[in-house]
């Protein structure tokens, strides 16, 4: 005899393929040389172990790795977990953080226009970034016109919840300067290279927006570190 | 008219040792219905408490707007002043306590049905159906989400009247659904095209559904049902979230297609 539950569907008539895009701006600059890099690679293929083992999180997040330093290098675009091939990255030159944030933000916001223009749900997007030192492609003065424009990107990107931006320095990072451009993110000061640390509380943040509902409370675990207050 | 009205924590809150945050209040007054469906916030202080006043408040300042017998024309503008004055209420509870709105973060649907004619509203991801009397499925009032899918609105939020979604009036309609969010991938599905969210109701689902209370007719069992339904692990398995669904058929009587 029927029942009401027996009206149920079987299966889900419209599912959603929800995306979450990430951007990890990683700096291999040559201070990093060494122990740092290896932990930071072997970091982010912690990330992606992580990631993939999570059923949801497999599917819907979007992850592209940019690498700033002696210039910009695109790691790995935008793409799912387990379409990514990481390779380790080497660490030297410069560090062309102003760039790469542009570069981070950009994509996000391109990323974003695909997907409403393919009708493909979102959630807010995330910019990560980890440093063990200083931009040396722009400096913290009114006058410098990449770091306007990035402190305002950032800023921006906050106040209208564009995306959610993180800023982790490790050992050697010039924390003054990574708390006045983002200011309005979140900014962290790690001790030493806790990369393990910090890429495993990034896979459960991430796993824990893609189990949210509306509205839910969000309870992220402290990030490992500091956090920085800014005195502006 | 058959009014049926249930809820059920979702999985998702289970684990978590969470309550369900939805409160669905009604009145029958003659031939009259008030209803409210309000879903707090997990990520507020106190969302059950915003919820369960919000609804309430909304069923009672409608209920006395009613009494004094306004033109249904009036109608979509009255809602709007409900709207309004339950927002003051959950305010005045918030002074009272020492909190802040913010923190009894809660949607809100509400309407009635009065003189023949059906008028509802909403703020945040609940939403309504209706069956027409030509047997159409309707929308009373678009859908609201943000351009995150998991972010909506809330009625106490700053700026709230901008999500304010005013159905049209619809007069002598066969049936009525009114659900929270958790009824996705149940009663409808939701599309994004052009930037905009597309509500694609189950058709198949809400004339079987329908059909099944019409032939069943003891309202008493099919309450019991209806609970049984929103918490089986099929329902679970096709959304984790709470479910709050009340169903009204304003003529029973009536058999046939819907």
């Amino acid at each position: 005899m029927t029942e009401m539950k027996d009206l149920l569907p079987e299966e889900i008539k419209y599912p959603q393929e929800i995306k979450c895009p990430v951007v990890l701006l990683i700096d291999t600059s040559g201070s990093m040389y060494g122990e740092p890099i290896r932990l930071l690679n072997d970091g982010v293929e912690l990330l992606l172990k992580e990631l993939r083992s999570d059923d949801k999180a497999k599917r819907r997040v979007e992850l592209s790795i940019i690498a700033f330093g002696g210039g910009i290098k695109v790691v790995h675009p935008l793409a799912t977990v387990d379409d990514i091939q990481f390779s380790p990255c080497s660490a030297g030159g410069d560090t062309p953080m102003g760039k790469a944030v542009m570069l981070g933000l950009e994509l996000l916001e391109e990323t974003k226009k695909r997907y409403r223009e393919e009708g493909i749900p979102y959630y807010r997007p995330w910019l990560v970034l980890i440093t063990d030192g200083y931009p040396t492609d722009m400096r913290p003065q009114p006058g410098d016109p990449l770091w306007q424009e990035a402190a305002s990107r950032i800023q921006d990107a906050e106040d209208r919840r564009k995306a959610l931006c993180w800023a982790f320095g490790v050992e050697g990072a010039e924390m003054d300067t990574l708390g006045r451009l983002f200011q309005k993110g979140r900014v962290y000061r790690l001790e030493g290279f806790p990369f393990k640390e910090l890429f495993m509380w990034l896979s459960n943040s991430i796993g824990l927006v893609m189990n949210s509902n509306p509205g839910d409370k969000l309870e992220l675990d402290k990030p490992p570190g500091s956090p920085l207050t800014v005195e502006v | 008219m058959l009014v049926l009205a249930e809820k059920a924590a979702g999985e998702s809150h289970i684990q978590r040792g969470l309550p369900c945050q939805d409160h669905l209040t009604y009145k029958v007054s003659g031939k009259a219905l008030i209803f409210a469906l309000a879903d707090g916030a997990g990520s507020a202080k106190e969302p059950s408490l915003g919820a369960s006043i919000a609804s309430r408040a909304f069923v009672g300042i409608g209920e006395s707007l009613l009494n004094e017998d306004p033109d249904k024309d009036s109608f979509p503008k009255l809602i709007r002043r409900v709207f309004q004055k339950t927002r003051k209420v959950i305010s005045r509870v918030a002074d009272k306590k020492g909190m802040f709105l913010t923190d009894m973060h809660t949607t809100l649907v509400g309407g009635w049905y009065h003189k023949e004619c059906l008028v509802c509203s909403g703020v945040g991801d609940s939403l309504a159906l209706v069956v027409a009397r030509n047997g159409e499925i309707l929308l009373p009032f678009p859908p609201a989400k943000g351009e995150y899918i998991n972010e909506t609105a809330f009625i106490t939020m700053e700026g709230w009247e901008r999500f304010l979604r005013v159905g049209k009036l619809i007069y002598r309609p066969k049936a009525l659904l009114v659900f929270s969010d958790g009824l996705m991938n149940i009663v409808y599905g939701m599309k994004l095209q052009g930037g905009r969210w597309e509500v694609l109701p189950d058709e198949g689902f809400i004339r079987d559904l329908i059909q099944y209370l019409r032939d069943k007719k003891d309202p008493l069992a099919l309450q019991m049902e209806l609970k049984e339904m929103l918490s089986s692990p099929r329902a679970q398995r096709l959304n984790d979230d709470d479910k709050s669904l009340m169903v009204v058929l304003f003529d029973e009587r009536e058999a046939g297609n819907t």
